[in-house]
């Protein structure tokens, strides 16, 4: 039997929510100071506009659902969703007055895709724009990264029980420390150690290769939260093959590998437990994925004969790799050339990496190395079963932070998640040929939506339909949140409605 | 020509003489004796939408390599303070070209500038102005209600 939320739930609902909108608010004054700094007048004024809006809703909300009741699982996860959605709808609100958004719908579906580092995107004239909108652009994509609840905990929480439900309800689940406010705070202290030590170099990177030092400081910022938080975002429309320079792709590789990793091992290795690099099972499992999507990529690349050159092969090649797999989306190449130039065998090669994605509890998307990892173990331990006597009891073992005994409900829980994500890409491809786009670019950008990748070969514009671009919103949300709270939020809805 | 043209059928315009007509946006980018412009042949070339112009769809446009010399007659670049040069750049097209790691380009051997650009005039709109004024004094208000809302609970 369904129980009807209660009025408590919907004031514990209301009250975490209009905190995390509050966080939000706070969040906008980095774009506001920087429209004051460089007499941006009229994107200042939209930006007090939103940060107002985001303000009054916040505090009304925590006036109005003032209770002192701790929240329970479905809280968190239901939490984590709705305030995603919220923070959605008014984080768009600086995009929509910018007057570079075909719609309001457009402007969310770019809010959406920042926030979950997807890196899709609908803005137009994006050549244009102001440094203030570039920045809450990079913005919201470094700290979607860490995650929206993650800021809010680390700011705006003291010391509450409830607070890992909600942390878990954003898609992570691991505590590097024991409280899960220090956890946030931790997040926070390695993704900003990372933002001064990246930045720098891209910085120094973009003076060499002939970029204004205020520039190059601005690119570099951006440049890195769009790498570090795997977004893919960039200032400029030609992304990073802006830069034409071997040394800035590979500082982008790096800060896109690094940011793939899981917080927990980069918390290893901080503490000085170095041999983790070696033996966990997500490395070793994108590494592997990695390596094969980049044998049939290479493969059809060298069918077509598209580069004549094998470093220019190798370059191109393994940076839209890298990118892919990390669910970076980061390119140097026309989104149209994967089509017209790369083909349907090097484009496979690019679905299989974004597909499958990096690493769990980071900033990336996909099933996670540790799903692949897992299930692949699965399988070796099934194969030994059959070769091994029947009398023989198999153990199977992997590594991550600690080594653990392979159980069934570790394999079912990664099954389920592996299958929902096979589900968003098939119905967001299922979606794209219903509206008549070819099977492969469907297929290509569905992935990379559900996958939050953001590498696209055309399919997503403007001019596409707006159905599309709320299922492309839908399979971004769900996506980053890896389904649960997502599940929650409908059986919610489902309860108030039908429920007792 | 224009760059739709160029990355729909890029192998069939490689290593061809032609001539493309944009705005150049961003910034140039020096090495040594040459340098890197970005023109963009898209709907905003004439007018961004900073500039007035309604959305058109994305930017699309072409990488152009360049002598130092050529660059330096560009004056605007497109950016949110400015309408770029619109220039025209006669050069060889390059589908991915071996000599920048597989860059789709154009090595361009003229530069004219067609139409010089200008700085563009941002105005403020009042409404917004108010509106804003009135949404913070509204936090304002309610954040002094939370503040009483919460002394009483203590």
């Amino acid at each position: 039997m369904l129980i009807r939320p209660r009025h408590n739930d919907f004031k514990i609902i209301g009250l975490y929510t209009g905190k995390v909108v509050i966080g939000l608010a706070m969040l906008m004054t980095v774009p506001l100071a920087m429209a004051l700094s460089l007499g941006e007048w009229s994107p200042a004024i939209d930006f007090l506009i939103a940060i107002g809006a985001c303000l009054s809703f916040g505090l009304a909300s925590e006036i109005a659902c003032q209770t002192t009741q701790d929240l329970r699982w479905s809280h968190g996860l239901v939490i984590a969703s709705f305030s995603w959605f919220v923070a959605t709808v008014l984080g768009a609100i600086p995009h929509g007055l910018s007057g570079h958004f075909g719609s309001f719908i457009d402007a969310m579906f770019d809010v959406m895709s920042g926030y979950t580092t997807t890196g899709l995107y609908l803005i137009q004239d994006l050549d244009h724009i102001s440094n203030s909108l570039n920045m809450w652009r990079h913005l919201l994509t470094y700290v979607g990264g860490q995650g929206i609840i993650v800021v809010a905990l680390t700011f705006l929480f003291r010391g509450s029980a409830g607070a890992y439900k909600m942390y878990v309800g954003e898609g992570k689940d691991e505590r590097l420390l024991p409280n899960v406010i220090r956890t946030a705070r931790a997040i926070w202290l390695v993704s900003l150690a990372y933002l001064a030590v990246g930045s720098l170099a891209l910085w120094i990177a973009g003076v060499a290769i002939g970029q204004s030092p205020l520039r190059s400081l601005l690119h570099a910022m951006w440049v890195f939260m769009g790498a570090w938080s795997t977004g893919g975002f960039a200032p400029q429309s030609y992304n990073t093959f802006y830069y034409h320079s071997i040394a800035y792709e590979i500082i982008c590789v790096i800060i896109m590998v690094v940011g793939s990793f899981n917080f927990a091992l980069h918390w290893s290795l901080w503490t000085g437990r170095r041999s983790e690099l070696w033996k966990d099972i997500e490395i070793i499992s994108f590494t592997a994925t990695l390596t094969i999507a980049m044998i049939i990529a290479t493969a059809g690349l060298m069918q077509l004969g598209v580069y004549t050159d094998s470093v220019a092969l190798f370059r191109k090649m393994s940076y839209q790799l890298f990118s892919g797999h990390t669910t970076t989306g980061f390119g140097t190449i026309y989104s149209r050339t994967f089509v017209r130039q790369w083909g349907p065998l090097a484009m496979l090669g690019v679905i299989l990496a974004m597909a499958i994605g990096a690493s769990a509890c980071s900033t990336a998307g996909g099933f996670k190395g540790i799903r692949m990892g897992i299930l692949v173990t699965a399988v070796i331990q099934e194969i030994r079963r059959m070769i091994l006597p029947e009398s023989s009891h198999v153990v199977q073992k992997w590594h991550h932070i600690t080594t653990r005994v392979l159980d069934d409900a570790t394999v079912r829980a990664a099954m389920l998640i592996v299958l929902s994500y096979i589900a968003t890409y098939s119905i967001g491809t299922l979606v794209g040929v219903f509206y008549g786009y070819d099977l492969m670019d469907s297929l290509f950008d569905a992935v990379s939506a559900g996958s939050n990748t953001g590498l696209s070969c055309g399919l997503t514009s403007p001019s596409m339909p707006t159905a599309m671009k709320s299922v492309y919103i839908l399979m971004m949300w769900a996506g980053r949140l890896e389904f649960m709270s997502l599940f929650a939020l409908t059986g919610y809805m489902v309860a108030w409605g039908h429920g007792r | 020509m224009t760059s739709t043209t160029l990355v729909e059928n890029a192998t069939g315009w490689n290593g061809r003489i032609i001539s493309f007509k944009g705005e150049a946006i961003g910034e140039r980018m020096v090495r040594g004796g040459m340098a890197w412009i970005h023109v963009n042949d898209d709907a905003y070339m004439e007018k961004s939408i900073e500039a007035g112009a309604a959305t058109e769809g994305y930017n699309g446009g072409q990488a152009i390599w360049l002598s130092s010399d050529l660059a330096r007659q560009v004056r605007f670049f497109g950016d949110y303070n400015n309408q770029g040069d619109l220039v025209k750049i006669t050069g060889v097209f390059n589908a991915a070209c071996a000599d920048h790691g597989g860059d789709m380009d154009i090595h361009a051997t003229e530069l004219f500038v067609v139409a010089t650009g200008h700085p563009v005039v941002h105005e403020i709109k009042m409404p917004r102005a108010v509106l804003a004024a009135s949404l913070v004094l509204s936090s304002v208000f309610l954040f002094w209600i939370r503040q009483r809302v919460r002394s009483r609970r203590l």
